[in-house]
């Protein structure tokens, strides 16, 4: 069970020129082991983002993921979720719906403390209201972990790309970073 | 008539040793009961016959020793003391340890017999027994005989070995004597399991003063088993590889290196590749994740580069001494089974005279 502090960066392009939104974001994690090679997780986060020019509105951001991860070796494995997420403002919500698979590495250093992270997959569902679905749609993670007895660190950088066609057929292209500090403590299993 | 023959010759073929030895037996019980009689002339015939070289049936060695004293003793009785001495030699000759009991003989009997002795050297050991013994407690009894006084040295050797020791050195007055042992060598150590032979030299006293010297030497063999509580194995030696690598390879220092900046690469490779170009990337974030990882790849190849591994090194030494515990316990348990160490004692086959 952890919980994370998030810096949220999100770029708008939907044919009016960059809108660039940042804030920090609070969050929560609890994952579970399932065997010896099957991890399911449970995410929620809440952000607020200020646009960096005065004419925009703020933003809330809040999104729940149910995700898991199969274990191929212990470096590396896949990766799958689904993210409900809301974008709001004072003028309205926008609800996003996404499906995502991919792959991870975790080559551990010497000492098996700290760990590389990475992640590469695709967002093959991609439902937002008013949009069509991503023609265009991935997401990356790359950090590093740190573990000892008992609790964890990370500290991840993650990019979420999609391309949208909006119902007037222009193209919105958006992409949301992030850089994750997550600390986390392992409870003891029972049985 | 063939079935008659055939009966014949099965009722021939009947166990010979048998009925020839109750025959040397009920001979020499007939002559006995003359001889209490005092029917003295008829029992001389009978123990000539048993002792005459044309008896017919199977005498044993104590037979003959038996009624070569009976005959002594009748002739003795009869006056002809010269035969009588020759039969009690000749009886000393065959068995040292022959006898005669105070109780049923007259005193002129006995110091003929004692004369006789003094005129024959002869030796024996009495044959071993199976015996358990326990060194702590008991010891094993060795018997034996000279006809008159003598200088005697008893060794014990290790039968497939030089290794003899004395277990008794001195003169003895003749007739019996018994040497113990404890089951133990000169060394201190319980004798292990083999062959062993006890061996008997001696010297006739009394012939040394008639200016000869007659010597005789014999031995029995015996067999010593130790038997104590089955040991247990120590445990093997630690092999190599089931111990912990104690120093970093030069490739794992080198493989943190590749890690850190692979984790710097990555996170350059989304900021700036992976990132629209249109939207730019976020090159701060980037930048501070490639930063940590380079600095835990740094870190981690100037500390593992050639180094020790502590906890490994902890681990193994851990284990060593663990079976190293384990080791002494057990031959702490095993001496203890040890200290119960019983001998097991059989005759073996030979004899030596």
């Amino acid at each position: 069970m952890s919980g994370h502090l998030a810096l949220v960066e999100q770029r708008v392009d939907a044919g009016f020129g960059l809108e660039r939104f940042s804030g920090v974001g609070l969050g929560l994690d609890i994952e579970r082991r399932l065997g010896s090679r099957f991890t399911v997780g449970l995410r929620g986060q809440g952000a607020t983002i200020r646009p960096d020019s005065s004419g925009d509105l703020d933003r809330r951001i809040g999104e729940a993921e149910l995700s898991s991860v199969l274990s191929m070796a212990p470096w590396w494995g896949f990766y799958g979720g689904v993210t409900l997420r809301a974008i709001s403002n004072d003028a309205g919500r926008q609800h996003w719906f996404l499906g995502r698979i991919g792959a991870e590495v975790r080559p551990a250093f010497t000492g098996d403390r700290f760990r590389a992270l990475g992640r590469l997959g695709v967002i093959p569902i991609s439902s937002v209201d008013g949009l069509s679905p991503s023609s265009l749609a991935f997401d990356g993670l790359v950090g590093v972990d740190y573990a000892r007895e008992g609790w964890a660190l990370r500290l991840a950088y993650g990019l979420e790309r999609f391309a949208f066609t909006s119902s007037n057929g222009n193209r919105r292209d958006e992409q949301l970073s992030t850089l994750t500090f997550r600390a986390g403590i392992r409870l003891p299993r029972r049985g | 008539m063939r079935w008659i023959v055939a009966t014949a010759l099965v009722l021939c073929s009947m166990p010979v040793s048998a009925r020839a030895q109750d025959s040397t037996a009920v001979v020499l019980q007939q002559a006995r009961d003359l001889y209490e009689r005092i029917e003295l002339e008829r029992s001389l015939p009978l123990y000539r016959s048993v002792l005459s070289p044309g008896w017919r049936f199977e005498v044993t060695q104590a037979q003959r020793v038996d009624a070569s004293l009976y005959l002594g003793a009748a002739l003795l009785l009869l006056g002809e003391r010269d035969s009588a001495l020759a039969h009690f030699r000749a009886a000393l000759e065959r068995d040292p340890f022959a006898d005669l009991d105070p109780s049923r003989f007259t005193p002129a009997q006995l110091e003929a017999f004692q004369a006789a002795r003094q005129a024959v050297f002869a030796i024996a050991v009495r044959p071993i027994l199976a015996t358990r013994l326990d060194p702590r407690a008991g010891r094993m009894t060795f018997t034996i005989a000279t006809t008159h006084a003598a200088s005697v040295r008893c060794e014990i050797r290790v039968a497939d070995q030089a290794t003899a020791f004395p277990a008794f050195v001195g003169e003895i007055r003749g007739g019996l004597r018994e040497i113990e042992w404890d089951g133990v060598l000169p060394s201190g150590q319980l004798a292990p399991s083999g062959r062993y032979a006890f061996v008997l030299l001696a010297r006739s006293l009394v012939a040394a003063r008639g200016g000869t010297q007659v010597t005789d030497s014999t031995a029995v063999y015996f067999d010593i088993k130790q038997e104590y509580p089955a040991l247990e194995d120590t445990l093997a030696d630690i092999a190599a590889t089931d111990l912990l690598p104690e120093q970093y390879r030069a490739s794992a220092a080198t493989g943190d290196l590749l890690k850190g900046l692979g984790i710097a690469a990555g996170a350059l490779l989304f900021a700036n590749v992976a990132s629209s170009q249109d939207l730019g990337g976020a090159n701060g974030m980037a930048a501070a994740v490639g930063a940590v990882g380079v600095t835990v790849g740094v870190t981690s190849f100037a500390a593992r580069r050639g180094g020790d591994r502590p906890e490994n090194i902890a681990a193994n030494e851990r284990r060593r001494a663990e079976r190293s515990a384990a080791n002494a316990e057990i031959r702490r348990r095993n001496a203890d089974r040890l200290a119960q160490t019983v001998l097991l004692i059989s005759p073996a086959a030979g004899r030596s005279n």
